[in-house]
């Protein structure tokens, strides 16, 4: 009787290794038994295609021993020594190998979309397109993609040695692509402990951590003056947290408008350095950007106010002299506050000395070198968007799955 | 109890017993096997059973063709497997009338 052998490269496969472990056995005797397994090995994949052959019936040396031992024939010495087949096949009939091929199951799913997500990100990189905000899409095109297709590269992966190895390259390959999005994302998105962002300094002018929202100069008669206050830097300070007062505009009938750098909680940065802004003309149209002003050539507003100070019958006017305080920016004379500036009652007037050389900005000066710098870099890469976060969250969350998993899997495997 | 060294013993009489009530494939047998409750039995312990069986004159086989996938072969009982399984039938009898009893007796004294 003539018969069409339909071959299952599957059982080819497993066959391949029992006859390798039976490699002693008399030559009538071994094809009447590999033509049993061939048999029983296709009977058992038409009974359940997707089965692993090596799971359902063993390893192939372990099989060969049983088939041996069952027939009443030798094993010991017909039998070749384990190779390195017969020990992946063990290992993969082990306990761990059962846990591995069912969480292979539970997870195969996600792992072929990953797959296709690893395609997109290669491809990407390869080309270097810039498909700048489009990327996330196509990579979420390309995971669904790769589920989809999971059941097609599963039967591409089954065909002859080329499909094997195409299966084996491509889950190399995606291993290596995820563990490098995994590494990036862990280490790049999440807050790095060695950046000195635990703690940012107060924005702006600060005494004793105070907010300062004005300064007012007064000479050694108590008569207000005019004095222009730098930074050690020769940065202009101003105290009005606009910051309009550190630009200039070069064209004329244009006014620089402040475009103040925010901190963290979105609020402005006074102080902060290099001022940034854009002239706008009178119907507040934008004519360019403004460019910082040159030490000395501000501080506008601590002049009007002093002038017009002066105009007046201010009550300043008639203050007795300050006491000197050896210019020390935490010689205070709180107790003086109200008497000095009864439109300010909670303001301190700041110990001069009598000169404006004794003027000690010092807490003003750390805090907003600070806020600078922080501004420029160690905050800005601290600040974690908020999809990031997600993203991060989630792949935290499923390798703690994944980890509980296993653990679950152990503990239910065990006897 | 590891039931494995059990079922070692009287798998040639589980065998020809499956096969007396009709002819069958390997697979088959295993699967008629392990729905009559011996789950443990392992695929190559059948077909080396069966192959030493065949040999011993216990078994015939035919091949016949299968809409399923390649062809089968079937055994079958010989005379000679039908009386070896008679005889098989008895040796279990006595052999498990003689366990039990001595169980029976260990538990009553206990």
């Amino acid at each position: 009787m003539s018969e069409t052998r339909i071959i299952d490269e599957r059982v080819e496969a497993y066959l391949e290794d029992v006859a390798r472990a039976l490699a002693g056995v008399d030559a009538e005797e071994r094809a009447a038994l590999l033509e049993d397994v061939r048999e029983h090995a296709g009977a058992t994949l038409a009974d359940d295609p997707t089965v692993d052959l090596t799971l359902r019936l063993g390893a192939p040396g372990e099989f060969a021993r049983e088939l041996l031992d069952a027939a009443g024939l030798p094993t010991e010495h017909r039998t070749r020594r384990r190779s390195w087949r017969d020990m992946l096949a063990a290992a993969r009939t082990s306990r761990l190998g059962r846990i591995w091929a069912r969480a292979r199951d539970d997870f195969g799913p996600a792992w072929a979309a990953l797959r296709g997500v690893a395609v997109i990100w290669i491809l990407a990189q390869l080309t270097n397109a810039q498909f700048g905000s489009l990327l996330p899409w196509l990579l979420l095109a390309g995971g669904v993609a790769g589920w989809l297709t999971a059941d097609t590269f599963a039967a591409v992966g089954r065909v002859g040695r080329s499909g094997r190895a195409l299966r084996w390259a491509m889950n190399a390959f995606t291993l290596v692509v995820g563990a490098t999005l995994l590494w990036s994302w862990a280490s790049g998105f999440v807050p790095r402990f060695d950046q000195d962002v635990a703690y940012v300094p107060p924005a702006g002018l600060s005494l004793d951590g105070s907010y300062v929202m004005g300064i007012q100069a007064f000479g050694p008669e108590g008569a207000p003056t005019t004095v222009t206050l730098f930074d050690q830097d020769g940065n202009p300070l101003t105290v009005d947290g606009n910051g309009s007062a550190a630009l200039t505009c070069a064209q004329e009938d244009t006014y620089p408008v402040a475009v103040p750098y925010l901190s963290a909680s979105g609020q402005p940065i006074a102080n902060a350095y290099p001022a940034r802004g854009v002239c706008v003309d009178g119907g507040n149209v934008v004519r360019g950007p403004a460019a910082p002003a040159l030490n000395g050539a501000l501080v506008q507003n601590l002049e009007s106010r002093a002038a017009a100070e002066r105009q007046s019958d201010h009550p300043r006017q008639r203050r007795r002299r300050l006491p000197r305080c050896g210019g020390s920016r935490h010689s205070l004379q709180s107790d003086q506050s109200d008497a000095i500036s009864p439109q300010r009652p909670r303001g301190r007037p700041f110990a001069l000395g009598g000169t404006v050389e004794g003027l000690t900005v010092g807490a003003v000066v750390s805090s907003m070198t600070a806020v600078a710098s922080s501004h420029d870099s160690s905050v800005a890469d601290a600040l974690v968007p908020p999809g990031i976060v997600a993203v991060t969250e989630l792949a935290r969350t499923a390798v703690g799955a994944a980890w509980k998993y296993v653990e679950q899997r152990s503990g239910s495997s065990r006897p | 109890m590891d039931s494995t060294q059990l079922l070692k013993g009287v798998l040639d009489a589980a065998v020809l017993a499956v096969l007396s009530e009709r002819d069958g494939y390997g697979y088959d047998i295993v699967r008629r096997l392990r729905e009559a409750g011996l789950e443990g039995v392992g695929d190559a312990s059948v077909y080396g059973t069966l192959r030493r069986l065949f040999q011993s004159g216990a078994l015939t086989s035919y091949v016949l063709p299968s809409d399923e996938g390649p062809h089968r072969k079937y055994y079958g009982l010989t005379p000679a497997g039908a009386q070896q399984l008679s005889e098989a039938r008895d040796s279990w009898k006595a052999f498990s009338h003689t366990v039990q009893g001595i169980f029976d007796g260990a538990r009553s004294a206990a």
